[in-house]
Protein backbone atom coordinates (compact mmCIF):
# COMPACT_ATOMS: atom_id res chain seq x y z
CA UNK A 1 0.00 0.00 0.00
CA UNK A 2 1.13 3.54 -0.90
CA UNK A 3 0.52 4.91 2.28
CA UNK A 4 2.92 2.63 4.19
CA UNK A 5 5.29 2.67 1.60
CA UNK A 6 5.69 6.70 2.42
CA UNK A 7 5.45 6.08 5.71
CA UNK A 8 8.28 3.91 5.84
CA UNK A 9 10.08 6.41 3.76
CA UNK A 10 9.39 9.17 6.00
CA UNK A 11 10.84 7.25 9.08
CA UNK A 12 13.95 6.21 7.27
CA UNK A 13 14.63 9.75 6.59
CA UNK A 14 13.95 10.93 9.96
CA UNK A 15 16.60 8.15 11.07
CA UNK A 16 18.69 9.09 8.80
CA UNK A 17 17.99 12.90 9.75
CA UNK A 18 18.52 12.15 13.37
CA UNK A 19 21.87 10.43 12.68
CA UNK A 20 23.49 13.55 10.50
CA UNK A 21 22.36 15.87 13.28
CA UNK A 22 23.62 14.23 16.18
CA UNK A 23 27.31 13.94 14.40
CA UNK A 24 27.07 17.72 13.81
CA UNK A 25 25.80 18.90 17.06
CA UNK A 26 28.52 16.63 18.58
CA UNK A 27 31.17 17.73 16.37
CA UNK A 28 30.28 21.72 17.10
CA UNK A 29 29.31 20.96 20.37
CA UNK A 30 27.23 24.19 20.70
CA UNK A 31 23.51 24.77 22.02
CA UNK A 32 22.26 26.38 19.07
CA UNK A 33 22.25 22.66 17.78
CA UNK A 34 21.07 20.44 21.14
CA UNK A 35 21.27 16.90 20.79
CA UNK A 36 18.10 15.07 19.29
CA UNK A 37 17.78 13.45 22.99
CA UNK A 38 17.01 16.59 24.22
CA UNK A 39 15.37 18.28 21.85
CA UNK A 40 12.84 14.80 22.21
CA UNK A 41 13.12 15.66 25.60
CA UNK A 42 12.17 18.85 25.48
CA UNK A 43 9.25 17.77 22.97
CA UNK A 44 7.55 15.66 25.58
CA UNK A 45 8.61 16.94 28.54
CA UNK A 46 5.96 18.33 31.21
CA UNK A 47 7.44 21.51 30.45
CA UNK A 48 6.92 21.57 26.85
CA UNK A 49 3.30 19.99 27.73
CA UNK A 50 2.51 23.92 26.02
CA UNK A 51 3.84 22.79 22.75
CA UNK A 52 0.44 21.06 22.14
CA UNK A 53 -1.07 23.93 23.00
CA UNK A 54 0.52 25.47 20.19
CA UNK A 55 0.17 22.45 17.53
CA UNK A 56 -3.77 22.36 18.38
CA UNK A 57 -3.86 26.28 17.78
CA UNK A 58 -1.91 26.17 15.05
CA UNK A 59 -3.53 22.63 13.49
CA UNK A 60 -7.06 24.62 13.82
CA UNK A 61 -5.73 27.48 11.41
CA UNK A 62 -4.50 25.41 8.55
CA UNK A 63 -7.41 23.12 8.81
CA UNK A 64 -10.35 25.71 8.52
CA UNK A 65 -8.03 28.11 6.47
CA UNK A 66 -7.49 24.53 3.99
CA UNK A 67 -11.18 23.70 4.23
CA UNK A 68 -12.16 27.41 3.60
CA UNK A 69 -10.47 27.22 0.50
CA UNK A 70 -11.87 24.07 -0.31
CA UNK A 71 -15.24 25.01 -0.33
CA UNK A 72 -14.90 28.29 -2.64
CA UNK A 73 -12.25 27.56 -4.46
CA UNK A 74 -13.37 24.09 -5.91
CA UNK A 75 -17.27 24.74 -6.84
CA UNK A 76 -16.10 28.14 -8.18
CA UNK A 77 -13.24 26.55 -10.25
CA UNK A 78 -15.57 23.85 -12.12
CA UNK A 79 -18.06 26.39 -12.56
CA UNK A 80 -15.92 28.49 -14.63
CA UNK A 81 -14.56 25.53 -16.18
CA UNK A 82 -17.50 24.50 -17.60
CA UNK A 83 -18.96 28.40 -18.70
CA UNK A 84 -16.50 29.61 -21.11
CA UNK A 85 -17.79 32.74 -21.02
CA UNK A 86 -17.82 33.39 -17.71
CA UNK A 87 -14.25 31.99 -17.58
CA UNK A 88 -12.98 34.38 -20.47
CA UNK A 89 -14.32 37.41 -18.45
CA UNK A 90 -12.82 36.57 -14.67
CA UNK A 91 -9.82 35.10 -16.58
CA UNK A 92 -7.60 38.24 -16.57
CA UNK A 93 -8.23 39.04 -13.21
CA UNK A 94 -7.54 35.69 -11.92
CA UNK A 95 -4.11 35.60 -13.92
CA UNK A 96 -3.51 39.01 -12.41
CA UNK A 97 -3.96 38.34 -8.97
CA UNK A 98 -2.76 34.74 -8.80
CA UNK A 99 1.05 35.77 -8.80
CA UNK A 100 1.33 38.52 -5.88
CA UNK A 101 2.29 37.04 -3.05
CA UNK A 102 -0.84 37.01 -0.63
CA UNK A 103 2.01 37.30 2.77
CA UNK A 104 2.20 41.27 1.96
CA UNK A 105 -1.58 41.62 3.16
CA UNK A 106 -0.61 40.64 6.56
CA UNK A 107 -0.33 44.16 7.78
CA UNK A 108 -3.75 44.91 6.37
CA UNK A 109 -5.54 41.86 7.89
CA UNK A 110 -4.03 42.66 11.24
CA UNK A 111 -5.52 46.28 10.88
CA UNK A 112 -8.93 45.38 9.38
CA UNK A 113 -9.50 41.91 11.27
CA UNK A 114 -7.81 42.30 14.61
CA UNK A 115 -4.57 40.60 16.00
CA UNK A 116 -6.62 37.08 17.06
CA UNK A 117 -7.57 34.17 14.84
CA UNK A 118 -9.29 35.72 11.84
CA UNK A 119 -6.59 37.60 10.15
CA UNK A 120 -4.11 34.72 10.01
CA UNK A 121 -6.94 32.20 8.71
CA UNK A 122 -7.95 34.62 6.44
CA UNK A 123 -4.11 35.03 5.04
CA UNK A 124 -3.39 31.30 4.29
CA UNK A 125 -7.02 31.32 2.54
CA UNK A 126 -5.93 33.97 0.44
CA UNK A 127 -2.89 32.00 -0.61
CA UNK A 128 -4.00 28.50 -1.17
CA UNK A 129 -7.73 29.46 -2.30
CA UNK A 130 -5.82 31.19 -5.36
CA UNK A 131 -3.99 27.15 -5.69
CA UNK A 132 -7.24 25.28 -5.86
CA UNK A 133 -8.79 27.73 -7.87
CA UNK A 134 -6.67 27.74 -10.53
CA UNK A 135 -5.87 23.91 -10.82
CA UNK A 136 -9.90 22.77 -10.72
CA UNK A 137 -10.88 25.23 -13.07
CA UNK A 138 -8.12 24.13 -15.35
CA UNK A 139 -8.50 20.23 -14.39
CA UNK A 140 -12.45 21.57 -15.29
CA UNK A 141 -11.56 22.86 -18.54
CA UNK A 142 -9.84 19.80 -19.93
CA UNK A 143 -13.19 17.43 -19.44
CA UNK A 144 -13.35 15.77 -22.71
CA UNK A 145 -17.00 16.51 -24.33
CA UNK A 146 -17.63 13.01 -25.06
CA UNK A 147 -18.08 12.13 -20.92
CA UNK A 148 -20.62 15.09 -20.94
CA UNK A 149 -22.48 13.59 -23.72
CA UNK A 150 -21.96 10.31 -22.20
CA UNK A 151 -24.13 11.57 -19.25
CA UNK A 152 -26.63 13.67 -21.07
CA UNK A 153 -27.65 10.95 -23.05
CA UNK A 154 -28.19 8.25 -19.61
CA UNK A 155 -30.75 11.65 -18.73
CA UNK A 156 -28.59 13.39 -17.05
CA UNK A 157 -29.20 16.76 -15.82
CA UNK A 158 -26.44 19.42 -14.98
CA UNK A 159 -26.37 18.61 -11.31
CA UNK A 160 -25.61 15.35 -12.87
CA UNK A 161 -22.97 16.48 -14.93
CA UNK A 162 -21.48 18.04 -12.26
CA UNK A 163 -22.12 15.44 -9.60
CA UNK A 164 -21.38 11.93 -11.65
CA UNK A 165 -19.16 13.54 -14.07
CA UNK A 166 -17.00 17.08 -13.29
CA UNK A 167 -16.61 16.39 -9.69
CA UNK A 168 -14.69 13.05 -9.79
CA UNK A 169 -13.13 13.89 -13.00
CA UNK A 170 -11.40 16.72 -11.06
CA UNK A 171 -10.91 15.04 -7.87
CA UNK A 172 -7.43 13.69 -7.75
CA UNK A 173 -6.59 16.95 -9.12
CA UNK A 174 -7.93 18.52 -6.18
CA UNK A 175 -5.68 16.12 -4.16
CA UNK A 176 -2.57 17.39 -6.14
CA UNK A 177 -3.33 21.01 -5.53
CA UNK A 178 -3.99 20.37 -1.63
CA UNK A 179 -0.60 19.02 -1.73
CA UNK A 180 1.21 21.83 -2.81
CA UNK A 181 -1.05 23.68 -0.84
CA UNK A 182 -0.39 22.16 2.35
CA UNK A 183 3.35 23.58 1.89
CA UNK A 184 2.20 26.86 1.37
CA UNK A 185 -0.05 26.98 4.24
CA UNK A 186 2.24 25.69 6.63
CA UNK A 187 4.96 28.35 5.56
CA UNK A 188 2.64 31.39 5.60
CA UNK A 189 0.92 29.84 8.58
CA UNK A 190 4.49 30.32 10.14
CA UNK A 191 5.09 33.73 9.50
CA UNK A 192 1.23 34.88 10.09
CA UNK A 193 2.20 33.40 14.10
CA UNK A 194 5.17 35.66 13.72
CA UNK A 195 3.80 39.09 14.49
CA UNK A 196 1.66 40.48 17.08
CA UNK A 197 0.12 37.07 18.49
CA UNK A 198 1.04 34.73 21.69
CA UNK A 199 -0.54 31.36 20.03
CA UNK A 200 0.73 29.28 16.98
CA UNK A 201 3.47 26.97 16.45
CA UNK A 202 5.06 30.42 14.69
CA UNK A 203 4.83 32.49 17.82
CA UNK A 204 6.44 29.52 20.03
CA UNK A 205 9.54 29.05 17.58
CA UNK A 206 10.09 32.94 17.44
CA UNK A 207 9.27 33.22 21.02
CA UNK A 208 11.85 30.43 22.08
CA UNK A 209 14.76 31.65 20.31
CA UNK A 210 14.33 35.15 21.46
CA UNK A 211 14.75 33.53 25.22
CA UNK A 212 17.54 31.52 23.18
CA UNK A 213 15.69 28.45 24.66
CA UNK A 214 17.27 25.88 21.59
CA UNK A 215 15.31 22.82 22.86
CA UNK A 216 12.45 24.60 23.21
CA UNK A 217 12.90 26.13 19.74
CA UNK A 218 13.79 22.93 18.19
CA UNK A 219 10.18 21.16 19.95
CA UNK A 220 9.06 24.06 18.01
CA UNK A 221 10.41 22.85 15.03
CA UNK A 222 9.94 19.37 15.24
CA UNK A 223 6.17 20.17 16.02
CA UNK A 224 5.67 21.99 12.95
CA UNK A 225 7.26 19.37 10.55
CA UNK A 226 4.89 16.79 12.13
CA UNK A 227 1.88 18.59 11.79
CA UNK A 228 3.07 19.45 7.80
CA UNK A 229 3.79 15.46 7.57
CA UNK A 230 0.63 14.45 9.36
CA UNK A 231 -1.59 16.65 6.90
CA UNK A 232 0.22 15.75 4.04
CA UNK A 233 -0.52 11.50 5.02
CA UNK A 234 -3.66 12.59 6.18
CA UNK A 235 -4.19 13.80 2.22
CA UNK A 236 -2.97 10.90 1.03
CA UNK A 237 -5.51 8.17 3.26
CA UNK A 238 -8.26 10.67 2.42
CA UNK A 239 -7.92 10.16 -1.27
CA UNK A 240 -6.87 6.61 -1.16
CA UNK A 241 -10.67 6.58 0.25
CA UNK A 242 -12.07 9.20 -2.16
CA UNK A 243 -10.33 7.83 -5.21
CA UNK A 244 -10.23 4.14 -5.28
CA UNK A 245 -10.13 4.22 -8.46
CA UNK A 246 -6.82 5.89 -8.87
CA UNK A 247 -5.02 3.18 -7.19
CA UNK A 248 -6.67 0.55 -8.74
CA UNK A 249 -6.15 -1.35 -12.73
CA UNK A 250 -3.07 -0.42 -13.37
CA UNK A 251 -0.18 -2.55 -12.84
CA UNK A 252 2.31 -1.13 -10.20
CA UNK B 1 -42.99 -4.73 -40.35
CA UNK B 2 -45.47 -2.36 -39.51
CA UNK B 3 -45.36 -0.68 -36.04
CA UNK B 4 -45.49 2.92 -35.42
CA UNK B 5 -42.44 5.41 -35.74
CA UNK B 6 -40.37 5.80 -33.11
CA UNK B 7 -37.84 8.38 -35.40
CA UNK B 8 -39.10 11.03 -37.71
CA UNK B 9 -36.02 12.56 -39.43
CA UNK B 10 -37.61 15.11 -42.48
CA UNK B 11 -35.31 17.48 -44.46
CA UNK B 12 -32.81 17.23 -41.57
CA UNK B 13 -29.50 19.71 -42.40
CA UNK B 14 -27.01 20.30 -40.19
CA UNK B 15 -23.62 22.19 -40.40
CA UNK B 16 -20.49 23.14 -37.67
CA UNK B 17 -19.14 26.56 -37.11
CA UNK B 18 -15.14 26.41 -38.09
CA UNK B 19 -13.54 29.50 -37.19
CA UNK B 20 -16.44 31.47 -38.03
CA UNK B 21 -17.16 29.85 -41.41
CA UNK B 22 -19.69 26.93 -41.95
CA UNK B 23 -19.14 23.34 -42.43
CA UNK B 24 -22.26 21.48 -43.95
CA UNK B 25 -21.92 18.24 -42.80
CA UNK B 26 -25.70 16.64 -43.19
CA UNK B 27 -28.12 17.59 -46.04
CA UNK B 28 -31.63 17.01 -46.77
CA UNK B 29 -31.48 13.35 -44.91
CA UNK B 30 -34.86 11.80 -44.71
CA UNK B 31 -35.93 8.50 -42.94
CA UNK B 32 -38.36 6.98 -40.35
CA UNK B 33 -37.27 4.35 -38.12
CA UNK B 34 -40.40 2.08 -36.90
CA UNK B 35 -41.16 0.33 -33.64
CA UNK B 36 -38.83 -2.98 -33.65
CA UNK B 37 -36.55 -2.11 -36.61
CA UNK B 38 -32.77 -1.56 -37.38
CA UNK B 39 -31.54 0.66 -39.36
CA UNK B 40 -27.24 0.84 -40.44
CA UNK B 41 -25.82 4.09 -41.31
CA UNK B 42 -22.78 3.84 -43.13
CA UNK B 43 -21.04 6.32 -44.84
CA UNK B 44 -17.45 7.22 -45.59
CA UNK B 45 -14.91 8.74 -42.85
CA UNK B 46 -16.00 11.99 -41.97
CA UNK B 47 -19.85 12.43 -43.82
CA UNK B 48 -21.47 12.69 -40.77
CA UNK B 49 -22.24 9.60 -39.10
CA UNK B 50 -21.55 11.08 -35.53
CA UNK B 51 -23.01 14.51 -35.78
CA UNK B 52 -26.04 12.32 -37.17
CA UNK B 53 -26.73 10.32 -33.97
CA UNK B 54 -25.85 13.00 -31.72
CA UNK B 55 -28.66 14.75 -33.53
CA UNK B 56 -30.92 11.64 -32.93
CA UNK B 57 -29.98 11.87 -29.46
CA UNK B 58 -30.43 15.41 -28.91
CA UNK B 59 -27.04 16.41 -28.24
CA UNK B 60 -26.96 18.56 -31.00
CA UNK B 61 -30.18 20.71 -32.74
CA UNK B 62 -30.72 20.50 -36.44
CA UNK B 63 -30.01 23.78 -38.20
CA UNK B 64 -33.09 22.76 -40.36
CA UNK B 65 -35.65 20.60 -40.87
CA UNK B 66 -37.29 18.19 -37.98
CA UNK B 67 -35.87 15.43 -35.73
CA UNK B 68 -38.65 13.86 -33.62
CA UNK B 69 -38.19 10.64 -31.14
CA UNK B 70 -41.70 9.45 -30.04
CA UNK B 71 -43.17 11.92 -31.38
CA UNK B 72 -41.45 14.88 -29.64
CA UNK B 73 -38.22 16.45 -29.89
CA UNK B 74 -35.30 14.32 -28.89
CA UNK B 75 -34.13 16.57 -25.92
CA UNK B 76 -37.49 15.89 -24.39
CA UNK B 77 -36.95 12.33 -25.14
CA UNK B 78 -33.42 11.93 -23.75
CA UNK B 79 -34.92 9.43 -20.76
CA UNK B 80 -36.14 7.40 -23.56
CA UNK B 81 -32.83 7.16 -26.03
CA UNK B 82 -30.09 5.03 -25.18
CA UNK B 83 -26.54 6.42 -26.72
CA UNK B 84 -23.65 3.93 -27.31
CA UNK B 85 -20.70 5.98 -27.85
CA UNK B 86 -17.71 5.49 -29.84
CA UNK B 87 -15.64 4.96 -27.02
CA UNK B 88 -17.69 3.06 -24.81
CA UNK B 89 -18.36 6.19 -22.81
CA UNK B 90 -17.68 4.23 -19.24
CA UNK B 91 -16.88 6.66 -16.66
CA UNK B 92 -13.13 5.64 -15.13
CA UNK B 93 -14.57 6.60 -11.66
CA UNK B 94 -17.84 4.12 -11.32
CA UNK B 95 -17.40 0.50 -11.21
CA UNK B 96 -19.10 -1.45 -13.13
CA UNK B 97 -21.95 -1.92 -11.16
CA UNK B 98 -22.32 2.21 -10.58
CA UNK B 99 -21.82 2.71 -14.11
CA UNK B 100 -25.04 0.09 -14.92
CA UNK B 101 -26.92 1.83 -12.18
CA UNK B 102 -26.56 5.51 -13.11
CA UNK B 103 -29.38 6.16 -15.75
CA UNK B 104 -31.67 4.37 -13.05
CA UNK B 105 -30.43 6.38 -10.43
CA UNK B 106 -30.57 10.00 -12.23
CA UNK B 107 -34.30 8.83 -13.05
CA UNK B 108 -34.92 9.00 -8.94
CA UNK B 109 -35.92 5.28 -9.26
CA UNK B 110 -35.92 3.67 -5.89
CA UNK B 111 -32.85 1.81 -4.57
CA UNK B 112 -34.07 -1.85 -4.29
CA UNK B 113 -35.57 -1.46 -8.11
CA UNK B 114 -32.42 -0.06 -9.26
CA UNK B 115 -31.12 -3.23 -8.20
CA UNK B 116 -33.06 -5.56 -8.93
CA UNK B 117 -32.84 -4.35 -12.80
CA UNK B 118 -29.06 -4.15 -12.63
CA UNK B 119 -28.89 -7.78 -11.47
CA UNK B 120 -30.89 -8.79 -13.92
CA UNK B 121 -29.17 -7.15 -16.57
CA UNK B 122 -25.98 -7.90 -15.97
CA UNK B 123 -26.97 -11.48 -15.33
CA UNK B 124 -28.00 -11.50 -18.77
CA UNK B 125 -25.01 -10.28 -20.09
CA UNK B 126 -22.55 -12.57 -18.35
CA UNK B 127 -20.91 -9.40 -16.28
CA UNK B 128 -22.51 -10.53 -12.67
CA UNK B 129 -18.68 -11.50 -12.10
CA UNK B 130 -17.50 -7.82 -12.50
CA UNK B 131 -19.69 -5.66 -10.82
CA UNK B 132 -17.08 -4.83 -8.71
CA UNK B 133 -14.43 -3.48 -11.23
CA UNK B 134 -12.83 -0.72 -12.45
CA UNK B 135 -13.83 0.06 -16.18
CA UNK B 136 -9.59 0.04 -16.49
CA UNK B 137 -9.66 -3.35 -14.80
CA UNK B 138 -12.03 -4.93 -18.24
CA UNK B 139 -11.20 -5.82 -21.45
CA UNK B 140 -12.36 -4.15 -24.66
CA UNK B 141 -15.27 -6.69 -25.17
CA UNK B 142 -16.55 -6.38 -21.55
CA UNK B 143 -16.55 -2.95 -21.48
CA UNK B 144 -18.47 -3.18 -24.73
CA UNK B 145 -20.79 -5.31 -22.77
CA UNK B 146 -21.16 -2.75 -19.63
CA UNK B 147 -22.20 -0.17 -22.14
CA UNK B 148 -24.92 -1.99 -23.93
CA UNK B 149 -25.97 -3.27 -19.92
CA UNK B 150 -26.02 0.48 -19.04
CA UNK B 151 -28.09 1.42 -22.08
CA UNK B 152 -30.45 -1.18 -21.53
CA UNK B 153 -31.05 -1.28 -18.35
CA UNK B 154 -33.64 2.31 -18.52
CA UNK B 155 -35.18 0.29 -20.92
CA UNK B 156 -35.05 2.82 -23.71
CA UNK B 157 -37.57 2.76 -26.73
CA UNK B 158 -34.51 3.38 -29.12
CA UNK B 159 -30.93 2.31 -29.25
CA UNK B 160 -28.45 4.22 -31.06
CA UNK B 161 -24.87 2.79 -31.03
CA UNK B 162 -21.67 4.54 -32.66
CA UNK B 163 -19.41 1.97 -34.24
CA UNK B 164 -19.62 -0.10 -31.11
CA UNK B 165 -17.40 -2.67 -32.37
CA UNK B 166 -14.62 -1.55 -33.92
CA UNK B 167 -12.45 -1.71 -31.47
CA UNK B 168 -12.45 -5.38 -30.66
CA UNK B 169 -10.79 -8.07 -32.12
CA UNK B 170 -13.19 -10.17 -35.60
CA UNK B 171 -13.97 -13.34 -33.32
CA UNK B 172 -15.13 -10.85 -30.33
CA UNK B 173 -16.93 -8.75 -32.78
CA UNK B 174 -18.92 -11.85 -34.46
CA UNK B 175 -19.79 -13.05 -30.81
CA UNK B 176 -21.13 -9.40 -29.89
CA UNK B 177 -23.26 -8.98 -33.21
CA UNK B 178 -24.77 -12.39 -32.79
CA UNK B 179 -25.26 -11.37 -28.88
CA UNK B 180 -27.09 -7.74 -29.92
CA UNK B 181 -28.49 -9.59 -32.60
CA UNK B 182 -30.81 -11.64 -30.32
CA UNK B 183 -31.10 -8.51 -27.51
CA UNK B 184 -32.91 -6.06 -29.90
CA UNK B 185 -34.53 -9.02 -31.63
CA UNK B 186 -36.34 -9.65 -28.40
CA UNK B 187 -37.13 -6.72 -26.84
CA UNK B 188 -38.50 -5.32 -30.23
CA UNK B 189 -36.04 -2.14 -30.35
CA UNK B 190 -35.68 0.05 -32.58
CA UNK B 191 -31.99 0.59 -33.33
CA UNK B 192 -29.70 2.86 -35.38
CA UNK B 193 -26.39 1.27 -35.56
CA UNK B 194 -23.83 3.54 -37.41
CA UNK B 195 -20.69 1.72 -39.21
CA UNK B 196 -17.84 1.69 -41.31
CA UNK B 197 -17.99 -2.10 -40.89
CA UNK B 198 -19.63 -2.95 -43.96
CA UNK B 199 -20.16 -6.57 -43.12
CA UNK B 200 -21.77 -5.14 -39.91
CA UNK B 201 -24.00 -3.39 -41.20
CA UNK B 202 -25.57 -5.99 -43.01
CA UNK B 203 -25.48 -8.57 -40.56
CA UNK B 204 -27.73 -5.87 -37.93
CA UNK B 205 -29.46 -3.77 -40.40
CA UNK B 206 -33.06 -4.25 -41.27
CA UNK B 207 -32.73 -1.12 -43.43
CA UNK B 208 -28.89 0.13 -44.51
CA UNK B 209 -28.61 3.54 -45.18
CA UNK B 210 -25.77 4.82 -47.30
CA UNK B 211 -24.75 7.88 -46.51
CA UNK B 212 -22.89 10.28 -49.19
CA UNK B 213 -19.25 11.85 -48.45
CA UNK B 214 -19.67 15.28 -46.83
CA UNK B 215 -22.29 16.74 -46.73
CA UNK B 216 -24.00 13.35 -45.82
CA UNK B 217 -26.74 12.92 -47.79
CA UNK B 218 -29.21 9.36 -47.95
CA UNK B 219 -27.73 7.81 -51.58
CA UNK B 220 -29.87 4.72 -50.94
CA UNK B 221 -31.64 2.79 -48.60
CA UNK B 222 -31.07 -1.22 -49.07
CA UNK B 223 -33.04 -3.57 -48.16
CA UNK B 224 -32.19 -6.60 -46.54
CA UNK B 225 -34.63 -8.63 -45.28
CA UNK B 226 -32.44 -11.70 -45.38
CA UNK B 227 -31.17 -10.50 -41.96
CA UNK B 228 -32.10 -12.02 -38.76
CA UNK B 229 -30.89 -15.24 -38.52
CA UNK B 230 -26.92 -15.52 -36.95
CA UNK B 231 -26.14 -17.86 -39.83
CA UNK B 232 -27.15 -15.47 -42.30
CA UNK B 233 -23.56 -14.59 -42.85
CA UNK B 234 -22.69 -17.62 -44.33
CA UNK B 235 -25.65 -17.17 -46.81
CA UNK B 236 -25.78 -16.14 -50.69
CA UNK B 237 -27.81 -13.21 -50.21
CA UNK B 238 -25.71 -12.05 -47.30
CA UNK B 239 -22.81 -11.47 -49.00
CA UNK B 240 -24.37 -10.13 -52.20
CA UNK B 241 -25.28 -7.27 -49.89
CA UNK B 242 -22.32 -6.80 -48.79
CA UNK B 243 -20.84 -6.74 -52.30
CA UNK B 244 -23.61 -4.48 -53.47
CA UNK B 245 -22.67 -1.81 -50.19
CA UNK B 246 -18.90 -2.13 -51.42
CA UNK B 247 -19.59 -1.15 -54.85
CA UNK B 248 -21.80 2.04 -53.46
CA UNK B 249 -19.21 2.52 -50.94
CA UNK B 250 -16.39 2.60 -53.40
CA UNK B 251 -17.59 5.99 -55.42
CA UNK B 252 -17.39 8.11 -52.40
CA UNK B 253 -14.59 10.43 -51.87
CA UNK B 254 -12.61 10.72 -48.42
CA UNK B 255 -13.50 13.89 -46.66
CA UNK B 256 -11.04 16.32 -46.57
N1 LIG C 1 -17.11 19.73 -33.04
C1 LIG C 1 -16.87 19.89 -34.36
N2 LIG C 1 -16.59 21.11 -34.85
C2 LIG C 1 -16.35 21.30 -36.16
N3 LIG C 1 -16.36 20.33 -37.08
C3 LIG C 1 -16.63 19.08 -36.67
C4 LIG C 1 -16.89 18.80 -35.29
N4 LIG C 1 -17.13 17.48 -35.17
C5 LIG C 1 -17.01 16.98 -36.40
N5 LIG C 1 -16.72 17.92 -37.32
C6 LIG C 1 -16.57 17.74 -38.77
O1 LIG C 1 -17.82 17.31 -39.27
C7 LIG C 1 -17.69 16.23 -40.16
C8 LIG C 1 -18.51 15.03 -39.68
O2 LIG C 1 -17.94 14.52 -38.49
P1 LIG C 1 -18.47 13.17 -37.84
O3 LIG C 1 -17.70 12.94 -36.62
O4 LIG C 1 -19.94 13.25 -37.74
O5 LIG C 1 -18.05 12.12 -38.99
P2 LIG C 1 -18.19 10.53 -38.99
O6 LIG C 1 -18.97 10.18 -40.19
O7 LIG C 1 -18.68 10.03 -37.69
O8 LIG C 1 -16.68 10.10 -39.21
P3 LIG C 1 -15.95 8.73 -38.72
O9 LIG C 1 -16.50 7.64 -39.59
O10 LIG C 1 -14.52 8.99 -39.04
O11 LIG C 1 -16.23 8.57 -37.28
C9 LIG C 1 -16.21 15.92 -40.25
O12 LIG C 1 -15.75 16.38 -41.48
C10 LIG C 1 -15.57 16.65 -39.10
O13 LIG C 1 -14.34 17.19 -39.50
MG1 LIG D 1 -17.81 8.87 -36.11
Amino acid sequence: MRVRRVNRAVLNLRQAHRAVWHLFSWWLNTPTLPRPLAVLQAFLDRRAEEVWGHVWVSGRRILISLGVGLVLGVPLGLYLGRNRRLDAITAPFIHLTYPIPKIVFLPLLLIFLGLGDASRVVLITLAIFFQILVTTRDAARSLPQAAIYSIQSLGGTEWDVYRHVLFPYVLPRIFTALRISIGTAVAVLFFAESFATNSGLGYFIMDSWGRTDYERMFAGIVAMSLLGLTLYLGLETLEYWLCPWEFRGRAR
Amino acid sequence: MGGSPVVEIEDLHFFYRVGGRKVQVLEEVNLQVREGEAWAVIGPSGCGKTTFLYLLAGLLDPAGGRVAVCGSSPRQRQREIALILQNYGLFPWKTVWQNVVLGLQMRGLPRREQARRAEAILEELGLAELAQRYPEELSGGQKQRVAIARSLVTEPSLLLMDEPFSALDALTRERLQNFLLDLIQRRRLATVLVTHNIEEAAFLGRRIAVFSSLPGRILEVVDNPGMGDPDYRATEKFWQTVNYLRSRLQGQRLAS
